[in-house]
């Protein structure tokens, strides 16, 4: 009796061949087309990213091999969407604080900081706020961990390198006033530039230049300035 | 006796051809995916199509497909293109002849190429690609949205033969009289389907003057580069703006009405402010209210409309509707400025 129950189970399961197969290979479809579109979607704003770093640093070990007295180097950034979202930031060989990536020397980073709108105060903070004095802001050890994780690195021959933004005040009231200064350069949507310049002892800035004040630097929070009068 | 000898059934028959089937489709899907990300251009195209479809079902979903779209590089040169392209990816190397005309030609026809290639590929400019759901519902105003399809970096070595190559560069000219390999019709005949003044080409002067810029000082830099740049600006007509407007109020009733909870306390709500005075009050204050907020859409609408009819009505021909938008492809100077001026912001990637 249980040897003819098995075979009637056996004789089932070949029935059911076709669409096990059939399941499978929907399945499969499903899996496959969804994995497709994922990376289709998914890598591209982190290949955009980590393509302009690579780009930035050849530029930079290019024109650094050169004749480069009284030329200016000039480094185009193409934009993207979400390109706000990422940063270039240097480290020196000497930095205290810098993500592990970079812990053989200098390097330039690229970071992605989430969220950056109302949390800036999370990645930054703000030191010499004195009236003669334009504010700068540091990088906070979020912003360290965020190149950490969210960020690509890349080794450069320098032994001090400094990433710098310049704001001129534009004229809107704000809580500072004054030129403000960033120790990081902010990716945008649209065609930007960075200057890059070679002092002596080995040692780089790229600078990004603007003449009006980024928004977030604009609605300053009183309580960030101790010793404004 | 009665069930071993059986053939194969017409449902198993049916269902091994099905399970053929989806196995066919299933490679043929691996050959497109494959396909795709070999080449760029489809991929670019794929994308394109992608965001178009989520925003027929919803504008809102438009946003979040990205458009895999890479500017592509290409270096016509008697040497090579280090200033331009030292360290970026995917650089297209094209040799200029020896012979100025032919260089010339050559330089006419890769970038008369491209601008078709670009115009293909986003889409001929029927598919609505940028606009936002804010801009749909006349809160924002609408705002011209590039990507830029390819960078072109001329690289001549002597000043002579940049003067004479650069200076007599005439890709309108090509465009007008040169078939697009392939098909009966010339490029300005496929792109603008005929109307010569509905597609713009490119300021002539700005780019004989790209030789005149003083590129000695700047090691590394944009001089001597021409973009390729699809731009785009759709503004909605007044009609369309307050029917969305009328669709989402529809929508977000029935929402509420159908939320338990929200629904009611509304409607309590209601019930206390509609007293002798309080109607009056409320009147005033949603009165107001809607005709703030009807008055600020119909300003966003009408200023859309104003810049895009500046913005478009330069490009397009008398008899077209400037106000309604425009889709262009431009070829410009590769820089700040002059992408600026065309584009609030670039979407695709570099």
């Amino acid at each position: 009796m249980d040897i003819l129950k098995m075979k009637n189970r056996k004789g089932d399961l070949r029935e059911q061949v076709p669409e096990i197969v059939l399941v499978v290979l929907i399945i499969f479809t499903f899996i496959f087309g969804g994995y497709k579109l994922y990376q289709i979607y998914s890598a591209s704003e982190i290949d955009a990213a980590k393509n302009i770093l690579e780009s930035v640093v050849a530029k930079i070990n290019l024109a650094k091999g050169e004749d480069i007295k009284d030329k200016a180097v000039e480094i185009p950034l193409q934009g993207f969407k979400g390109a706000d979202n990422w940063w270039i930031v240097g480290f020196s060989k000497n930095d205290k604080i810098k993500p592990q990536k970079c812990y053989r020397g200098s390097c330039l980073c690229i970071c992605k900081f989430e969220n950056f709108v109302n949390k800036e105060y999370d990645y930054f903070s703000i030191i010499k706020p004195e009236e003669s004095t334009i504010y700068f802001f540091e990088l906070r050890g979020k912003a360290i961990d965020s190149c950490q994780e969210n960020g690509f690195c890349k080794d450069v021959e320098f032994s001090k390198v400094m990433t710098l933004s310049e704001y001129e005040f534009s004229g809107t009231p704000s809580p500072t006033n004054k030129p403000v200064k960033v120790g990081a350069i902010r990716l945008s949507n649209s065609l930007e530039y960075v200057q890059v310049l070679f002092h002596d002892k080995g040692e780089l800035s790229v600078k990004f230049s603007s003449k009006k004040t980024p928004d977030w630097a604009l609605n300053i929070p009183q309580f960030l300035f101790p010793y404004v009068k | 006796m009665n069930g071993k000898k059986r053939g194969v059934s017409s449902r198993e028959v049916i269902l091994s051809f099905v399970a053929i089937f989806c196995f066919v489709v299933v490679l043929g899907f691996f050959h497109l995916w494959k396909s795709a990300e070999s080449n760029e251009d489809d991929l670019c195209y794929l994308s394109v199509l992608s965001r178009a479809t989520a925003g027929e079902i919803s504008i809102s979903a438009k946003g979040a497909v990205p458009l895999k779209c890479y500017t592509k590089k290409i270096c016509l040169s008697d040497k090579d293109c280090k200033s331009s392209f030292f360290g970026e990816k995917n650089v297209v190397n094209i040799g200029l002849p020896r012979d100025n005309d032919k260089a010339r030609g050559l330089i006419e026809k890769t970038t008369a190429d491209e601008i078709y290639r670009c115009w293909k590929m986003m889409g001929e400019g029927k598919l609505d690609l940028f606009s936002t759901y804010a801009q749909s519902r006349g809160w924002e105003q609408a705002k011209p949205v590039c990507v830029i399809c390819s960078r072109i970096a001329i690289n001549l070595t002597g000043g002579e033969r940049e003067k004479q190559i650069l200076g007599n560069l005439d890709v309108k000219n090509y465009m007008r009289y040169n078939r697009v390999p392939g098909t009966e019709k010339t490029y300005i005949e496929s792109i603008s389907g005929g109307e010569l003044k509905s597609v713009a080409v490119y300021d002539d002067e700005k780019i004989k003057n790209l030789v005149t810029e003083d590129n000695k000082k700047i090691i590394i830099s944009d001089a001597n580069q021409l973009a390729v740049v699809y731009s785009q600006i759709h503004s909605h007509g007044y009609g369309e703006v307050f029917k969305n407007l009328g669709s989402d109020v529809a929508v977000a009733t029935a929402g509420i009405a159908l939320t338990p909870g929200v629904g009611g306390a509304l409607k309590g709500a209601t019930r206390v402010i509609i007293t002798v005075v309080g109607a009056k009050v409320a009147a005033v204050v949603v009165g107001v209210g809607v005709a703030a907020a009807a008055g600020r859409v119909a300003y966003n609408t009408y200023a859309s409309q104003d810049f895009s009819a500046a913005f478009c009505g330069e490009f397009q021909g008398a008899g077209s509707d400037s106000k309604k938008g425009c889709s262009i492809v431009q070829l410009v100077p590769y820089n700040k400025e002059n992408i600026e001026k065309i584009c609030t912001y670039l979407d695709g990637y570099p």
